[in-house]
């Protein structure tokens, strides 16, 4: 946790300070910017300018928060922001294709991800984020409504055919591996 | 009941299942497995949140562009209102303190030379508590000004210098030495005045130049004399 004489030497200017708190948070502030953005170019150009905003609106941090949660929503907000100066989140609420939301065919085996950080990346930049804050970083869908400018049902909806692809991308790793492997699918057509 | 599609099944991780929807998953394994699996698919991506990766910024690229907006301050801050008396201080108790032991060192162990700046580590004890920042550089002011009299004393009762064999040219060599280890050392102290690391070398190195020195005057043939170095 920051301590209240780290941040306020960092507010004035202190070099050493601000590198604690960097050196401190990096770790868990440019993760949710790596979630959010996918490729990891775009993402460390992006988790620059969130470490700049960061550090440039501290004069305005009142500390009725913890140091960590002020600058989490700060990151989130400024990398939604570039996202949509670089329209990779369009129109939410018809961006992911019909045929991405399906549960896995056949020649999807060949697509299964390694991890659950790989598979997230070959979503939608619409339902990657929705997922990436509702389910990894504890958003509710009322506070993503409001972060993206959707209705919480826009969001549960982003969400649920998120979870969808992302079941069967990873199926490798949610299976039961004491079940019998039949296709779901199969029954659904 | 068909089989609940996969993106209602993805919801009832979150959600109570419609009274139909439960009726049919307790009578359908498929279905109970599916939803098994979306379980754990939350389970597993909750579980990412504490996995840090490495920091895809860098201080020195982040670090220049604060800089250049403004955000660093161009000049170095101090806890003190005086931050130049207050580091000159931290320099000058050091001196004192390494040089007292530089002293001690060579009067209670012969001919050998020991700038010891281990032993200006252990004059105050890590554990030393003090009521405020202000007892404390009290305290420290007192050691110091002890330091420097003990030192002086036995300076002046030091008669060792014309002792090894080393030459003129052995202390030239030092001093030449010395003084480029006091100048870098002294160049980093300002760019991390309070790193005590840097600290000790510069206070060690400059305890060692002023032994050097003394060694060299005394070294020097009665004809000669130091006037400058």
């Amino acid at each position: 946790m920051a301590d209240q004489l780290t941040i306020r030497r960092a507010i004035h200017g202190d070099e050493a300070a601000l590198r604690t708190l960097w050196v401190q948070y990096a770790p868990r502030i440019d993760a949710v910017v790596r979630r959010l953005v996918g490729d990891p170019d775009q993402a460390a150009d992006i988790a620059q300018e969130v470490w700049i905003q960061i550090f440039r609106a501290l004069p305005t941090y009142r500390g009725d928060s913890q140091f960590a949660t002020w600058a989490h929503r700060i990151a989130v907000n400024r990398t939604l922001n570039a996202l949509r100066s670089l329209r990779r989140i369009g129109k939410l609420e018809t961006e992911i294709e019909e045929d991405t939301a399906m549960v896995e065919h056949e020649g999807d085996r060949a697509l299964l991800a390694q991890t659950i950080d790989d598979a997230v990346k070959k979503l939608s930049p619409g339902a990657r984020t929705v997922f990436v804050l509702h389910d990894v970083e504890g958003y509710t869908h009322e506070e993503i409504a409001a972060e993206l400018g959707i209705t919480s049902g826009g969001s549960k909806s982003q969400l649920f055919k998120a979870r969808a692809r992302l079941r069967g991308l990873l199926a490798h790793l949610v299976d039961d591996p004491n079940a019998q492997d039949t296709s779901h699918a199969a029954h659904l057509s | 009941m068909p089989h609940i599609s996969p993106e209602r099944l993805a919801a009832l991780v979150d959600e109570t299942a419609l009274p139909d929807e439960a009726t049919h998953l307790a009578a359908c394994a498929q279905c109970e497995r599916e939803l098994g699996a979306h379980r754990r698919l939350v389970r597993m991506a909750a579980a990412e949140l504490p996995r840090e990766h490495p920091p895809l910024t860098d201080w020195m690229s982040l670090g220049a562009m604060l800089k250049a907006e403004g955000v660093i301050s161009a000049a170095p801050l101090a806890p003190s209102r005086r931050p130049r008396a207050w580091f000159v201080m931290r320099i000058a108790a050091g001196i004192a303190l390494v040089a007292g032991s530089v002293v001690a060192g060579r009067w209670s162990s012969g001919f050998e030379f020991n700038p010891a700046p281990r032993a200006a580590a252990t004059a105050v004890p890590a554990t030393a508590s003090f009521e405020s920042p202000q007892a404390a550089v009290q305290v420290l002011t007192s050691a110091q000004q002890q330091y420097s009299d003990a030192a002086a004393y036995l300076a002046a009762q030091d008669t060792t210098s014309h002792f090894i064999g080393l030459n003129v040219n052995t202390y030239r060599a030092r001093l030449a030495a010395l003084d480029n280890i006091v100048a870098s050392t002294r160049t980093a102290l300002y760019q991390a005045p309070q790193d005590p690391v840097l600290n000790q070398y510069y206070l060690s190195a400059v305890a060692a130049r002023e032994a050097t020195l003394r060694q060299y005057k005394a070294a020097l043939p009665a004809s000669q004399k130091l006037e400058r170095y």
